[in-house]
């Protein structure tokens, strides 16, 4: 897909990019659904960074919701070089705690600018593409970033840091790629609404991943009709964001555990997700997996659906309550805007199916 | 001298807005912070955030606002204590999302656990009084955790708390806000505009508007 600019003249009266909170009192919906079947309430689960936001953000995107305000762009601008910045602190900082010095000196100049002084608003200025960038391609940050299995780095990094030349310029205008590529971590709950035929609307709701976030998924489960549980694929050498002695797989498995056997949930449609598929298969090719995993064949390591065949049972075998037969399992990479319409749609289509059964 | 949980935000007044009527032209950042430390508009967004379930992040920041604007020592150890308990111990009823070996995380840590054993040790010379006193000092912080609110911090005179030791976790938290301050203000400027189009209100007015976009 190629970056598409959004207008800055969109018509108006359109939907801007982010969600607000359709009820005051998200319970308020319950008593409403019950009555009236016509709104179907979709939950998106998993831990942190597995990607919810980011098909979020794409389900906004394919349903015509798009960048319409000036105050919206200022603010995406904001956003997007912020990401920029901590890339680039953690990058420095990682340097540090993993003893591996910068080469060049003009490039220690401008990380210890990066940490001290630089802020968004200096990126409006040109030069600094070029010396971020000349940062990123330094050996000493290279390396770093070929070890950031040992700290925390968005999946973002590669992408930003290639983007420089539009994204340090006065005249930057975000582009719905690079939007979506943006990692902002979600606090709290937001929802969208769209129709999806037959007079029914769906409610597509996100949530915080992070441990202290999941205790607010609760107010939702009463309110619930389907449940898409995401999980990234390309985690298995990771540890928690916040808990960094904590491996991210068992978290996530523990989550999904805790979820799919919950009472609540027994009679509503399940979808389990694997995400991240695209930098999963670049993992593997360069990374053993077979390490982190006792029980996997080492022969089979190189094989992206081996990998994910077993990662799929592994999953399943949490499963000791919810009925198998409303449990649908999908490989998805949400940053790809096309795969994340197939998968959506045929999410969508499976929870329709389901519900119809009922 | 026991300040409950909920106290801070209702400090608010303390907070400095003498500054709000800065005209730097300043976007991101600046905008959150005119947000931030003007009382009517932290309001706003505090309950704003309240309905997406975020609101634990404005919560904190007013109170550390409290804690640095205060001098006395021991007011400080107490909101010190009770901030750490309510945002920043695991499992705390307003825990932040933030990652624990950053943002001076450990320090704070340390922090509590020096006031807390200060604190249990005094409580535990008083109760053994008149008994063989074996001074075990195993459980001594265990018991300043679950001594809860009703801690009595007088005790730890000789222990000072550094007035910056939450500035850390509190930019974080600026940065947590981030996301959900998009969505606050872009319904603030929509409402606004909708008030303006039936004429309710004029467009020099303010009352709707936080922040004009860049011109």
């Amino acid at each position: 897909m190629g970056n598409i600019v959004v207008s800055p003249h969109d018509k108006e009266g359109q939907h801007h990019m982010m969600a607000t909170p359709t009820s005051n009192n998200p319970n308020g919906g319950s008593a409403a659904t019950a009555k009236n079947k016509s709104e179907i309430t979709v939950l998106l689960l998993g831990a942190g960074e597995s990607g919810k936001s980011t098909l979020f953000k794409q389900v906004q995107f394919f349903h015509g919701v798009g960048i319409t305000h000036d105050q919206e762009r200022i603010e995406l601008i904001e956003i997007v070089r912020l990401n920029v910045l901590e890339n680039a602190k953690n990058l420095v900082a990682a340097t540090q705690h993993l003893n591996i010095p910068i080469e060049q000196p003009e490039n220690r100049e401008t990380a210890k600018l990066i940490i001290n002084s630089l802020n968004t608003n200096d990126l409006e200025d040109p030069s600094w593409s070029k010396r971020l960038y000349s940062l990123w391609k330094d050996a000493g940050i290279q390396k770093a970033y070929e070890n950031r299995e040992k700290f925390q780095l968005y999946d973002s990094t590669e992408y930003l840091f290639e983007n420089l030349d539009r994204i340090c310029s006065d005249k930057y205008v975000p582009t719905v790629v690079d939007v979506i590529r943006t990692r902002t971590k979600t606090i709290g709950i937001t929802d969208m609404k769209f129709d999806v035929g037959d007079g029914k609307q769906l409610r597509l709701v996100d949530v915080g991943g992070q441990r202290n976030e999941r205790r607010k998924w609760i107010h939702f489960f009463n309110t619930v009709d389907a449940v898409v549980f995401l999980t990234s694929l390309s985690e298995f050498d990771l540890n928690l964001y916040e808990d960094n002695g904590y491996w991210r797989v068992k978290e996530s498995l523990r989550v999904f555990n805790e979820v799919v056997n919950n009472a609540l949930f027994y009679k509503v449609p399940f979808v389990l997700l694997f995400n991240k598929r695209d930098l999963f298969e670049k993992k593997i090719a360069t990374k053993s997996f077979s390490k982190y995993f006792s029980g996997f064949n080492e022969a089979e390591e190189k094989n992206p659906v081996a990998c994910i065949e077993y990662m799929t049972k592994l999953f399943l075998n949490e499963i000791t309550e919810h009925p198998l037969d409303t449990v649908s399992v999908k490989t998805l990479s949400a940053i790809d805007h096309d795969n994340s319409k197939q998968v959506f749609e045929e999410v969508k289509q499976f929870i329709m199916t389901q519900q119809h059964r009922e | 001298m026991i300040i409950s949980c909920t106290i801070p935000v209702f400090f608010l007044q303390q907070v400095d807005n003498s500054n709000s009527k800065n005209n730097i032209k300043e976007i991101g950042d600046a905008d959150l912070h005119k947000c931030l430390k003007n009382q009517k508009w932290n309001g706003l967004f505090l309950k704003y955030s309240e309905q997406c379930f975020a609101c634990e992040d404005i919560m904190f920041w007013n109170a550390v606002e409290q804690f640095k604007s205060v001098t006395a020592e021991r007011l400080k150890r107490e909101l010190f204590y009770n901030i750490y308990r309510t945002y920043i111990r695991i499992g705390a009823p307003l825990e932040l999302n933030i990652a624990r070996r950053e943002f001076g995380i450990p320090e704070i840590e340390s922090q509590f656990n020096v006031l807390c054993k200060q604190v249990s040790y005094h409580h535990e010379t008083l109760s053994v009084v008149g008994k063989s006193n074996n001074n075990n000092n195993n459980n001594n912080h265990q018991m300043g955790m679950s001594k809860s609110r009703y801690v009595d911090l007088s005790s730890s005179e000789n222990i000072s708390v550094r007035s910056d030791i939450f500035d850390q976790v509190q930019l974080g938290c600026e940065h947590n806000m981030r996301d959900n301050f998009y969505r606050f203000n872009l319904t603030h400027s929509e409402m606004s505009a909708k008030l303006v189009r039936r004429g309710l209100v004029h467009n020099d007015d303010n009352e709707g508007v936080l922040f004009n976009p860049v011109e």
